[in-house]
């Protein structure tokens, strides 16, 4: 090899020997963990083939997780795109007091998941939280929020969407200003409306952004636990009971880590899978 | 010269001898696993006291309450003799028992310094004592208590009104879950209905649990257990069958779902917090059961929700019963709480037993820990619950102390085999998911944890499940 060569593969390779210790290896571990009956308090642990997927997609429960997640997936998306990319609309534009507003829209993504999950519990507090007290004040009932089996999920929703929706504003916002001047100048002078602009303009032109932060939520989404955790711890019943906290419970509660690094691996092809198909739909529509 | 010389020597020797006997383990270090945050506090603060009367030096190694058990059962089943003691939760005996030696012999051995039969039974017998011996000294005294508001209870307008609704004396304390259900229908009013002879200016609630999934099945096993009478028992100790479904636990998780009704809203989503607040600070809610807090706490009892409320007064009393054929049967939850026990692989077993000997043993040790809000350890002792000093230092705290003492005359264990937090998890997931509607019957749920407990049993062996089960029961 010659020097000019050995160089730059010198100067990545701490960068490789770190990934492979902390990432790689650790993943093909739990790969191998997971055809395992690997109970943490049974001294052997030995190869199971399949049986421990097998066990996972015969589980009641873990069916429910799926479904759980799914809709928390979808009920988050659905609220936090439509509301994070109309405030990045809105800040888009000069107004008095913008320099005020912006910061302040993005205080919830800079607390701690746990804070905001014991925020939620005094919150959504059923007996004396300040959001009942305020329904009363408008003459309607008290909802049972996280303490219900029916509106649990909706509460983690809604918590949730309050801390995450700065993050979809911030980076749409990003890309919306990063746009070029160029083609907004020709569309009004060809007499284009606003909402025409919008929809065959800023839609198209954001859509990599509007992928990137589509897709960066949908992990984040898949992966909650801390406010899951404090909120509900699953429950009531299983009603929020997401893949996360059942990988949690099952993995850490119960010690069936075979069982967990399986369920861990499920939930990372379906990742991988929705994640390429989704970033195909969008390379598609853009040819 | 040389006869004082002799002499000067034979002093050096005495010296040196009396030093040495003074600080039997000069030079030895132990170190101890301990459960980070106010748990340490108390080793801390008395290393410097053990360093000075045992010679002994003390390494603390605080891990979070989390990662506790898969790092102590890491290190001990690989024997690294990382550590000379271990503080674990009582209900991973059944784990952690291979590793862990018992104490009968060091106990024997110091002239039982420690004073061991100066537990209260109930942790003597269910934290300790392990297929009949004795596995580790406790640190918490965690139990559970009834708590109800007293001021309430002894209002005379209110006690002549419960008889001419319910026909027999408003009973103070409350002795039986039916006389509990009774008690909350009576006491559960709205805003603006009269309460101790004035207006209610928020709802007041009868009865509440602490009901949020993950915990809730202690607040069933206070039903399940005594319901279960007059041989109560989480599995048939022959066959290993699950009774968890029996028609006595179908009318234990009945009787929860029918206290529902008079419990505030919400209480599904309740945890410590919740419930010790609702009780404690907003004085809405009649009667509850805890661990050992409020009772400790019992001067921060808020005023009933009334517009002249009477003063607070909180009334303590052992969890209920049932009575079946005319007899009383009462048991109390002793929670798997903290112990301490020594390794298996310790270097340093002698000096291991009196650090132990030190931090727990009877005297004023121990018994300043459990006095201090700073540990967070309850009393688990005669003398602490006995000691006149705690009595002339908090006035009020008898009542709490008396009915400990009551209390853990007859104690019940948590579940203590291989499996136990997967055992008591899917109790707690039914008995949540019924509570919430998801499930329509009581059966139906208790059926199902029948279920999933055989499966754990079968994976974790019927037959050693079995012998871990019978030592649970061995004194």
């Amino acid at each position: 090899m010659t020097r000019r060569r050995r160089g730059p593969i010198l100067l990545v390779l701490p960068t490789m020997v770190i990934l492979v210790l902390v990432v790689i290896f650790p993943m093909i571990y739990s790969l191998t963990v997971s055809f395992r009956l690997y109970d943490l308090r049974v001294p052997r642990h030995p190869f199971v083939g399949f049986e421990n997927y097998i066990r996972l997609f015969t589980d009641s429960r873990f069916h429910n997780a799926l479904g759980v997640t799914g809709l928390l997936l979808l009920g988050e998306l659905a609220l936090q795109f439509p509301i994070g990319f109309g405030l990045a609309i809105l800040l888009a534009r000069k107004f008095r007091g913008k320099k005020v507003v912006q910061p302040l829209l993005l205080i919830p993504m800079m607390i701690t998941p746990v804070v905001v999950g014991y925020m939620g519990r005094l919150l959504f507090e059923t007996r004396s939280g300040p959001i009942n007290y305020f329904l009363n004040l408008m003459g309607l009932p008290s909802a049972l929020w996280h303490t219900s089996a029916s509106t649990a999920l909706l509460t983690v929703i809604l918590l949730d969407t309050w801390q995450w929706t700065p993050f979809m504003m911030g980076v749409l916002l990003a890309g919306l200003v990063s746009l070029p001047p160029e083609p907004y100048e020709s569309a009004k002078v060809d007499g284009a409306s606003g909402l025409q602009i919008f929809w065959y303009l800023t839609l198209p032109l954001l859509k990599p952004v509007i992928a990137l932060v589509i897709i960066m939520r949908a992990l984040a989404i898949l992966q909650t636990f801390d406010i899951i955790y404090v909120l509900t711890m699953g429950g009531p019943g299983t009603a929020t009971e997401t893949i996360g906290i059942y990988t949690y419970l099952v993995g850490f509660r119960y010690w069936d880590i075979g069982q967990a690094s399986s369920a861990a691996w499920v939930l990372a092809m379906m990742l991988s899978v929705g994640v390429t198909i989704f970033l195909k739909m969008m390379g598609r529509e853009r040819r | 010269m040389k006869k004082w010389f002799v002499l000067f020597l034979g002093l050096l020797f005495v010296g040196i001898g009396g030093l040495a006997a003074g600080k039997p383990f000069e030079g030895v270090t132990i170190t101890v696993a301990v459960h980070s945050g106010h748990h340490a506090t108390p080793w801390y603060m008395e290393a410097k006291n053990i360093k000075d009367l045992l010679g002994i030096t003390l390494n603390v190694v605080e891990i979070s309450p989390e990662e506790m058990y898969s790092r102590e059962l890491l290190e001990l089943s690989a024997r690294t003799g990382a550590f000379d003691i271990v503080q674990y939760n009582s209900a991973w005996i059944g784990d952690f028992e291979p590793y862990l030696v018992p104490l009968d012999d060091f106990i024997i051995k110091t002239g039982d310094d420690f004073a061991f039969g100066d537990y209260l039974p109930g942790f003597r017998d269910f934290h300790n004592m392990w297929g009949g011996k004795i596995y580790s000294v406790t640190l918490d005294g965690d139990t559970f208590l009834l708590y109800y508001r007293k001021d309430l209870f002894e209002n005379p307008e209110e006690r002549a009104a419960f008889k001419a609704k319910y026909g027999y004396e408003l009973p103070d304390p409350p002795k039986t879950w039916d006389q509990v259900v009774d008690l909350a229908e009576f006491f559960t009013r709205k805003k603006g209905e009269k309460l101790a002879g004035s207006v209610l200016t928020k709802d007041f609630y009868g009865y509440a649990d602490q009901a949020k999934r993950g915990r809730v099945y202690y607040w069933y096993l206070f039903r399940y257990i005594p319901f279960s009478a007059p041989n109560p028992h989480y599995f048939d100790p022959e066959t290993m069958e699950p009774l968890i479904n029996s028609p006595a636990a179908v009318a234990a998780l009945e009787n929860m779902k029918k206290l529902l009704e008079y419990s505030p809203p919400g209480v599904l989503g309740w945890e410590w917090d919740e419930l010790f607040n609702a009780a404690m600070k907003d004085g809405r809610v009649a009667m509850w059961i805890h661990w050992p807090d409020e009772g400790r706490r019992f001067s921060e009892l808020a005023p009933l929700p009334v517009e002249n409320p009477p003063e607070p007064k909180l009334g303590i009393a052992p969890t209920p019963g049932v009575i079946k054929d005319g007899v009383y049967y009462q048991y109390t939850l002793v929670d798997s709480a903290w112990v301490a026990s020594i390794c298996a692989d310790s270097k340093n077993k002698d000096a291991a037993w009196a650090v132990l000997n030190y931090m727990f043993g009877a005297g004023a040790v121990s018994l300043k820990w459990v006095m201090s809000p700073d540990s967070g350890w309850d009393p688990n002792r005669y003398s602490h619950v006995n000691s006149p000093l705690w009595r002339a230092k908090v006035p009020g705290i008898d009542k709490f102390l008396d009915t400990e003492v009551q209390a853990m005359q007859h104690g019940f264990p948590c579940l203590k085999i291989p499996g136990a937090f997967e055992y008591m998890d899917k109790l707690d997931l039914y008995i949540s998911k019924y509570l919430a509607g998801e499930i329509k019957t009581a059966k139906e749920a208790l059926d199902k944890v029948a279920e999933e407990w055989k499966k754990i049993t079968e994976r974790f062996g019927v037959e050693s499940q079995k012998e871990f089960y019978a030592k649970l029961w061995q004194k």
